[in-house]
């Protein structure tokens, strides 16, 4: 498990992280969204043990990462901002990484290589910027890591290679209990993937959720009533974050369990009822139960 | 977090992908040492005699390719292991990796220490298998030994890992490549560059600061790469400690400004605010005090005869503030720094900037005033005893008990109480003369003069200043040491290192220098003959008053002591002379200690006529047809006609260059016998000086030995009455002209 308890840092003056708390826990994929300049690869750098915090504390099973070579053994980062060795192949970068990190698969390196289709002999600053980036998931993914850290990875992939990428790492969740901690500016993009949530924005987390929590809580349903009077009664009893009229039908969104709702439209009986999924992104928009500037920005 | 140095903690994996990097810079520094320096030797190793000064050169790294590799490859070496710290990419990669931030410094440190010292090693090897006696021209010393190579090696290997040491700590407070290179060169000249400029500084205010000779060792000594460059030998052991001492320091702040090094700062100029700050006002420093010495050489107004440190001051302000503002942009990146934070900056630094200088200028140490307890004084010394003609004679080389063995003058010590108490007595003169001294109107007699204490209660009391020779003359207490019991002894003939000269020579000092083939030079061989002769100079020595040392007169005679089997050390090791004369005869070699013989010495003149060496010593009057004597005056060149050049004044005017002067003619035999025995040879104005040029007759026994005969550049009939110019001149100045040519000028005009 990965702790973020009261983080703070500042650059200069400015306050690029403020009392962050955050928890990512094990063998769950995480899903760190906010706009540029939220502070994401900040509190990235921090997890991974680069930068050390001004107060508060990062712990990773109890541990703090911070200048730890024994919890850095067990961490996997891909930075946004790529670095390779001059003039080293992919290959070379390989044996480099072998020499360091203990877990070192050279078969899986191996295996990947040829799976991406990558040239481990030639220079990697010949690369364009999207094999660079599958160049250093290969490296990263080879050191067998039980805690991933991604920033922004699929930036620049297409398509395949994108799905090709998390198919590792949902393998490796599923077989290893691997924590994945991925950032993106891209709520839609975390959607099928994470199992949890964080919106940080200004340096502070904003929201921070488990996905299937939020989805069994809350519902987008269509309805229509014969009689809406009576029917209006009923719905009283329902914890209702957003209601719209189309016409004759009613478009409402509701944070109850899923068998109270269906126990309540079998009384009330509507003319039409469907259950409706909702996107992540309407579920972070009426669970904020409003217009937010900065969160439509993230999510729009 | 806490601060936990283990320097032992290292990568085994980083290392050796580091050397897999970075092994080019090994080998092209073994490239460089090897055609810089051992191809000489092994294309000429046959005849490596002549090349025993490279040899030497190299082995005490005063070789400037190797000097070169010494610093450049260790600053290299510094930038491309850390300049992973000075762009964000690299520094988080190299961060993120599973290693404390200890292994990650000691690995790299590790790594260019071996990157620098491989090629040396390797070097060293080859140099101990090319090992072979070489020696210099002259000298008996072996200049290529296994001993010499492996202090090469291992002052060299002080040096580079010195440098190096600093290069990376330049490279932990600067956040980019481009500083931390200029930071490595420049850090490995900071502290001597600071050092001399405050000496700098020290020797402009402060009266009697002695900046130029021992201080500038001190100076050279406080990095080992400039002391390197400027010794010549190894380091002594204290030094070594320091060098070592010093290297750990740095290493030891290098680590510890690593751990604390912010890591997101990569790409800023200077990582710590500090850094910054420190860096803004050694560029202001540095920069104040070349402009303030620059407007110091101007005069503010050209009559003005003391303008103080007026323009000095002037300068230092001007330097402030364009200095502190270009600080100010390096260190920031951008030329975009004129705002208050600057101002306040300028305010800071500008106020203690003025509170150092004026603490030198008002000498608020009381350095300039202060003398020694004479209790604590054990020793004292006058350096530069250059006062008359036969300074020479006093070269400690020919003498018994003189152990420095550094200089060739080296200090005369006094360790008698009453010559240390004259000795102080002198100097609390000079401090209550100091206005005179400062004018120092009479530069063209004055002499430099140290003086020096030594004793366990003290500290640097070393002074020197510039003392017109007329106080020197006039003062009891110089009198007092020099006739003291204690001088006597020390410059005594039986004080001499080899008792027995193996010749001497007297000699006239015109003639000699005006005549091909030295004329009436007397050499003295036979050993009795020499006994007697040095018995009688040492009677007149022993006699002889500061007056009569000091006196400006032109000698009666010169003479020469030949000494064989003084060695010196200096000239052992390089094979060359010192300022005594060196003379190489049938292969023995030859000392010669030079000498006057004055008027006063009369046991010396006795005995040389009565052995009939005197003959021919003095010109006589009636060899002379007359002397011409010329008035030059600084005054005239404000003329403009007396600044043309020589042909164009004789083209042009139809005259001799020389008769732009103001000029008399002396041909009365009585007259012309008076100058010659009234001339100067010492504390000459060139500013306002009278010269005589002498025309001997043609019948003068030595007329035909002339060089402007010889060479018939002046000779053959002259307008007047026929005669041959002597190459040599006689002076006079103001202050001792004769009443004869006073009034003779006079008339003149």
């Amino acid at each position: 498990m990965i702790t973020v308890k009261n983080v703070s840092k500042s650059f200069e003056g400015f306050m690029a992280l403020s009392d962050l708390e955050m928890n990512v826990k094990k063998g769950s994929i995480y899903g760190l969204v906010g706009t540029n300049g939220a502070g994401k690869t900040t509190v990235i750098k921090h997890i991974a043990g680069v930068y050390k915090e001004n107060q508060g504390l990062i712990q990773i099973e109890g541990e703090p990462v911070y200048d730890n070579s024994f919890i850095k053994e067990r961490i996997g980062y891909v930075p946004d901002d790529l670095y390779f060795f001059g003039s080293y192949s992919l290959k070379e970068m390989g044996r480099f990484y072998k020499g360091i990190y203990p877990n070192w698969s050279q078969e899986r390196f191996d295996a990947m290589v040829a799976r991406f289709g990558l040239n481990p002999n030639q220079k990697l600053t010949r690369f364009s910027k999207g094999m660079q980036k599958q160049a250093t998931f290969i490296l990263t993914m080879s050191t067998r890591p039980d805690y991933l850290i991604l920033d922004e990875p699929i930036d620049g992939l297409d398509p395949i290679i994108r799905k090709l990428v998390w198919k590792y790492i949902v393998d490796d969740v599923a077989e290893r209990e691997m924590t994945v901690l991925v950032s993106s500016h891209n709520l839609r993009e975390m959607e099928n993937i994470c199992d949890a949530i964080g919106i940080i924005s200004g340096g502070k987390m904003v929201i921070e959720r488990d996905l299937d929590e939020l989805r069994s809580d809350i519902h987008k349903v269509q309805l229509a009533f014969s009689d809406k009077e009576k029917a209006e009664g009923e719905l009283e009893s329902l914890n209702i974050l957003h209601r719209e009229h189309r016409g004759s039908v009613e478009l409402l969104i509701i944070r109850n369990r899923k068998d109270e709702v269906e126990a309540l439209m079998e009384k009330v009986k509507p003319v039409i009822f469907d259950m409706l999924p909702l996107t992540l992104e309407e579920i972070f928009i009426y669970e904020l139960g409003g217009a937010d500037d900065e969160i439509q920005g993230i999510i729009f | 977090m806490r601060f936990k140095a283990s320097y032992f903690n290292l990568s085994g994996a980083l290392i050796g992908e580091n050397i897999r990097r970075f092994w080019a810079l090994s080998v092209l520094s073994f490239i460089g040492y090897f055609l810089a320096g051992i191809l000489p030797i092994i294309f000429s190793y046959s005849r490596l005699d002549g090349m025993s000064w490279q040899i030497q050169q190299l082995l005490n790294n005063q070789y400037f390719p190797y000097g070169f590799l010494h610093l450049v490859v260790p600053v290299v070496a510094a930038v491309i292991l850390y300049r992973y710290l000075h762009s964000p990419g690299s520094v988080t990669m190299v961060h993120g990796l599973p290693l404390t931030r200890a292994k990650i410094f000691n690995s790299n440190f590790l790594s260019g220490i071996i990157l620098i010292v491989l090629p040396l090693i390797v070097t060293t090897l080859i140099l101990l298998l090319l090992v072979k006696p070489v020696f210099a021209y002259g000298g008996t010393e072996d200049l290529f030994t296994i001993t010499l190579v492996l202090q090469w090696f291992w002052q060299s290997l002080i040096v580079v890992t010195s440098v190096y040491g600093i290069g990376v700590f330049a490279g932990v407070v600067s956040g980019n490549t481009a500083l931390h290179m200029l930071l490595g060169f420049g850090f490995n000249g900071l502290l001597p560059a600071l050092y001399s400029v405050s000496l700098a500084y020290f020797n402009e205010f402060l009266f009697g600061f002695d900046g130029i000779s021992r201080w500038f060792d001190l100076a050279a000594g406080i990095m080992p790469y400039t002391k390197a460059i400027q010794i010549q030998g190894s380091f002594s052991l204290g030094l070594t400690i320091y060098y070592i001492a010093f290297f750990l320091v740095v290493l030891v702040t290098s680590s510890f400004l690593y751990h604390k090094r912010q890591l997101e700062k990569a790409g800023d100029s200077l990582v710590f605010k500090s850094a910054g700050i420190v860096i803004c006002y050694l560029i202001a420093f540095f920069g104040m005090s070349l402009m303030a010495f620059y407007f110091n050489t101007i005069p503010l107004i050209q009559e003005m005869e003391s303008q103080g440190h007026m323009m000095f001051y002037f300068g230092l302000l001007v330097g402030i503030v364009i200095f502190l503002y270009i600080g100010r942009m390096i260190v920031s990146k951008t030329p975009r720094v004129f705002n208050r934070e600057s101002l306040k900056h300028l305010v800071v630094y500008t106020l203690v900037a003025l509170l150092f200088v004026l603490a030198i200028d008002f000498d608020f140490t009381g350095f300039e005033k202060r003398l020694p307890k004479i209790s604590k004084v054990e020793s004292a010394s006058l350096t530069d005893l250059e006062f008359s003609d036969d300074y020479m004679r006093y070269d400690p080389v020919f003498f018994k008990g003189f152990e420095n063995e550094e200089t060739n003058r080296a200090e005369f010590i006094f360790a008698d109480p009453e010559n240390i108490i004259a000795l102080t007595n002198f100097h609390q003169g000079l401090l209550d003369n100091r206005t005179e001294l400062e004018k120092n109107e009479k530069y063209w007699s004055s002499q430099s003069l140290a003086i020096k204490y030594d004793g366990s209660g003290i500290f640097d009391m070393a002074r020197r200043y510039l003392v017109p020779r007329s106080i020197i003359s006039d003062s009891k207490d110089l009198k007092e040491i020099f006739e003291s019991g204690e001088f006597k002894t020390k410059y005594s003939f039986k004080s001499l290192a080899v008792l027995e000269p193996t010749w001497i020579r007297v000699y006239n000092e015109l003639l000699r220098n005006s005549t091909v083939d030295s004329y009436g030079v007397k050499t003295i061989n036979n050993a009795k003959d020499i006994e007697s002769l040095i018995a009688a100079m040492e009677e007149d020595f022993q006699k002889r008053t500061w007056e009569q040392h000091m006196d400006t007169k032109a000698p009666l005679a010169s003479m020469e002591l030949a000494f064989s089997g003084i060695a010196s050390p200096i000239d052992e090791r390089y094979g060359h002379y010192s300022d005594s004369y060196y003379e190489e005869e049938n292969g023995i070699k030859t000392r010669i200690m030079p000498l006057v013989i004055r008027s006063s010495d009369t046991n010396t003149i006795t005995w040389l006529k009565a052995q009939g060496y005197f003959e021919g010593l003095r010109i006589k009057g009636e060899d002379i047809s007359y002397i011409t004597v010329y008035h030059e005056n600084q005054d005239f060149y404000e003329n403009e006609a007396w600044t043309e050049d020589t042909y164009i004044y004789q083209e042009k005017y139809g005259v001799d260059w020389m008769d732009r002067f103001p000029k008399v003619i002396i041909d009365k035999p009585e007259d012309i016998q008076m100058l010659l025995d009234s001339y100067i040879t010492s504390g000459i104005n060139y500013g306002d000086t009278y010269y005589g040029v002498i025309t001997f007759r043609k019948t003068a026994p030595f007329a035909s030995s002339l060089y402007n005969y010889q060479n018939g550049m002046q000779g053959g009939e002259d307008p007047l009455k026929g005669g041959i110019t002597a190459d040599y001149n006689i002076y006079f100045d103001s202050e001792n002209l004769p009443p004869l040519l006073e009034k003779a000028f006079r008339s003149a005009k």
